[in-house]
């Protein structure tokens, strides 16, 4: 009754939590051989389609088989054992453990009667599984010693060893650069040839033109449809994902520009960045372009003195300052949103209210009715989804955390922004609104330095696009003379300006 | 600090018209747990042995739980930093010689302040050692709770200090105002205060955010090196208070007291439901893991149990506490 090539087919799927139906009676199909991406805003039911599929949870009612087995028992373990192997979104790695030990961890080959571990086999096959993956780091190395996108790779190599038949990603690209996903496609052609299957959750709407074949649309729970890859097209996407129309992804309004706010004169930290100098002007948005680790975050770091420069010169508002740590910054008019947005950005126990407040709290006693209206104003302006102020952040979904963080930096009237990589893992309904934010913030007279690794994002919004690599600024590019080919050349060091 | 001046970072100003939003009145288990238990708990002892719930008795209860309690609110202020302080007993003890001495040469006045003076600079002492050379606070703590307690005993040359002859004391650490046990009244007002500190003020919220995620907290712009110096400070503060009842109490300077008292206090902690990870509880909560403990030890006392199997049946209470708080997870 299932046809051959079904490796995974969900009936009527539904499933409910209290006082939400995550899934709302979807059939989702999985073909041998076939990439399916996953799209739809956060909430959209994608991550809990795919864990059930996982074995996290069981569907609340309808029918899943997987390969062709009718599922009643939903574990983790059992569906691995039917060759599904899922890669989450965040890093489930033990940083203090080798590459090695990380990927064997769980399953450890033990080949000796005696129980001891198979060391050399075990890094032998590490070698190989890293190979695959394309990625060049020593299996002996601590994982905490890898940047984060070496991480991720880590992590996909981890699922991969098992030997799967359905391949279950969740943004994996999320955390690497261009070249480093360009790898994982091949790999996941290699497996489509194979006869596997992928289901791929991504935002990045590129992706899917470029290596799935058939989107399956969510929305609210609901299924909007299953459609061709290469018969869409982003507006078609967007449209089904949000539900309504959105003329253009990052629109962008065109400032004129005051005197300058951020002045970096020959800024330099050792090892990591060498001779940085940079402006930014009211009005003005930098796109800063550039690898991981090409020194971006840094810099951004070193801006508010969470990272000590050791030369260099700061210039806020035309006077020369020195911004000793964070909290100098804060009250010089600074904020940075940083990249890490769970661990640096937000505090996830603390509630809405709370967390927009934090920084710009002066007064020794709270004035609890004060920072509930404040907080309540930027929920309603930046129409910031939350069921109360009191909600802990942890509860928020991906895009409305940003917007919490947004919230956190207008609270305390700061006039250049530094944002890090904003768009990061939040969906499409989200990354229009921080758009519209930036651009309103650029309107209305501040300054900022988007950091961002999609180069999208930076070529519509940026007035100008600076690109670092390996610590320094290569390139400095007007908004009409970047093109994606001299920017992309740039980052990569090629031709560098 | 320069440039600071240049924009102007100051409160907002907005109307007060619109009401609060309504906060639910959920009761759960993992927060009514110990305030049921510790009230079924009365009731059994009540009617097994009914000198139980006698006021003097109770009054009793809230003298023996009331300097464990002065440590176990500055204790749960550091566990909400994710830190812990091992060294609150030795440093009592410390408190405890140095103020019965002083009392003796100087009087009462320069006793206490002494006292509560040493108290706070070991907690600075502390303080220094984590928040600002970043060492763990496990470490620090532990190596404070050594050597305080090596310093009592070399300053005493390991005999207590008798003949304090301060009335002072006494009525502090003996009598009673109006019924309440004074050493009672001093853990209440510190209660208070601790409870304000964490509900009220921009440091408590701090302290919160420290514990939830250090990163976050700096660059949010949190003094975050000061602010962890401060609250080390603070639970010596506090030790020196607790310090200084016991040698009233006791009516002499002892080196070898509050062994234990880092265990009680933490116990005190964990029982009432505080994250040990930090971010995460509250001192109302400590307060009842604090009662919850004391009653249980004089219950179990006064039924003749002996002081042996009661730590067997705290061990079990701590367990099942710390179970039934990560239902709330």
């Amino acid at each position: 009754m299932i046809g051959a090539g079904l490796l995974v087919s969900m009936r009527d799927v539904t499933k409910q939590f209290p006082g939400v139906v995550a899934l709302d009676h979807v059939n989702f199909e999985l073909v041998s051989g076939e990439i399916h991406a996953l799209l739809g805003e956060n909430g959209a039911g994608k991550s809990t389609l795919i864990k059930i599929i996982s074995g996290v949870y069981p569907p609340t009612s309808g029918e899943v088989y997987i390969r062709g087995t009718l599922t009643h028992s939903f574990t983790p373990s059992s569906a691995r054992g039917l060759g599904v192997g899922t890669v989450y979104q965040g890093l489930s790695l033990v940083p203090s453990l080798t590459v090695t030990q990380n990927l064997f961890l769980g399953h450890e080959q033990a080949s000796h009667p005696m129980g001891w571990l198979d060391r050399p086999r075990m890094r032998v096959r590490a070698r190989e599984a890293l190979h695959d993956i394309g990625l060049d780091v020593d299996p002996d190395l601590n994982v905490e010693r890898l940047s984060i996108s070496q991480q991720q790779l880590v992590e996909i190599a981890k699922v991969l060893l098992l030997g799967v038949e359905i391949l279950i990603m969740d943004e994996p690209t999320d955390k690497l650069t261009a070249r480093e996903a360009g790898r994982l496609f091949a790999l996941l052609r290699t497996m489509r040839q194979a006869g596997k299957g992928v289901i791929y959750i991504t935002h990045k709407l590129e992706e899917i033109t470029q290596i799935a074949d058939r989107v399956t649309v969510l929305r609210d729970g609901h299924k909007v449809a299953t459609v061709p890859a290469g018969q869409t097209s982003f507006p078609h996407l967007i449209q089904m994902m949000v539900g309504r129309d959105i003329r253009e992804v990052f629109p962008k309004k065109i400032v004129p520009l005051g005197g300058e706010l951020l002045g970096v004169k020959h800024l330099s930290v050792p090892g990591i960045l060498e001779d940085v100098s940079l402006s930014v002007r009211a009005g003005e948005i930098v796109g800063m372009a550039g690898l991981v680790g090409s020194g971006r975050t840094e810099l951004a770091k070193a801006i508010v003195g969470a990272l000590p420069m050791s030369q260099g010169e700061l210039q806020l508002f035309g006077r020369p300052v020195r911004i000793s740590s964070p909290n100098v910054a804060v009250r010089s008019g600074l904020a940075l949103l940083p990249e890490d947005r769970h661990k640096e950005g937000l505090f996830l126990l603390l509630s809405v209210r709370e967390n927009i407040m934090l920084p710009s709290l002066r007064r020794m006693w709270l004035n609890f009715r004060q920072m509930e209206n404040v907080a309540k104003q930027f929920v309603e302006r930046l129409r910031i989804r939350t069921p109360s102020l009191q909600t802990p952040a942890l509860q928020l979904s991906g895009g409305n955390q940003q917007k919490v963080v947004l919230s956190k930096w207008l609270t305390t009237r700061a006039r250049v922004f530094i944002f890090d990589e904003p768009m990061q893992g939040i969906d499409v309904g989200s990354k229009v609104e921080i758009c519209r934010l930036i651009g309103e913030l650029a309107e209305a007279g501040a300054g900022i330095i988007l950091i961002s690794s999609e180069l999208r994002e930076i070529l519509a919004l940026a007035d100008r696009v600076v690109v670092m690599r390996k610590g320094r600024i290569v390139a400095n590019l007007a908004r009409d003379q970047a093109t994606q080919e001299i920017v992309l050349g740039a980052i990569f060091g090629e031709s560098a300006a | 600090m320069a440039g600071g001046e240049s924009i102007s970072v100051t409160d907002h100003e907005v109307e007060l018209a619109e009401p609060h939003v309504r906060k639910g009145l959920r009761l759960r288990w993992e927060t009514i747990g110990v305030p049921v238990a510790i009230l079924t708990l009365a009731v059994i002892f009540g009617v097994l042995n009914p000198t139980f719930t006698q006021l003097s008795n109770l009054a009793n209860i809230s003298r023996q739980i009331a300097s464990t309690g002065l440590v176990a609110w500055g204790q749960t202020m550091v566990i909400l930093t994710a830190g812990i302080d091992l060294s609150v007993g030795s440093v009592a003890a410390l408190v405890s010689v140095v103020s019965a001495s002083v009392v003796k040469s100087q009087g009462t006045a320069s006793g206490i302040l002494a006292g509560i003076g040493v108290g706070t600079l070991a907690g600075l002492v502390n303080g220094f050692f984590i928040g600002k050379i970043r060492l763990p606070p496990f470490v620090v703590t532990l190596a404070m709770m050594s050597a305080a307690r090596g310093a009592a005993m070399t300053y005493t040359g390991g005999v207590p200090v008798f003949g304090i002859e301060s009335q002072f004391l006494e009525y502090v650490g003996q009598q009673s105002m109006a019924g309440i046990p004074v050493s009672t009244v001093v853990a209440i007002i510190g209660f208070l205060t601790v409870f304000l500190v964490l509900t009220r003020t921009r440091f408590g919220l701090a302290l919160y955010a420290i514990g939830g995620s250090e990163p976050a907290a700096l660059l949010a712009g949190i003094p975050v090196t000061r602010y962890l110096v401060t609250v080390y400070a603070l639970s010596g503060f506090l030790v020196g208070i607790s310090g200084v009842l016991l040698t009233g109490r006791m009516n002499s300077g002892q080196p070898l007291i509050g062994s234990g008292l880092e265990l009680q206090s933490i116990a005190a902690v964990c029982i009432g439901g505080t994250s040990l990870f930090g971010g995460r509880g509250s001192v109302v909560s400590t307060a009842f893991g604090l009662i919850l403990v004391g009653m249980l030890t004089n219950g179990l006392d006064i039924l003749g149990i002996s002081s042996f199997i009661q730590q067997i049946i705290i061990g079990v209470v701590i367990l099942v506490s710390v179970l039934v708080s990560l239902g709330r997870r």
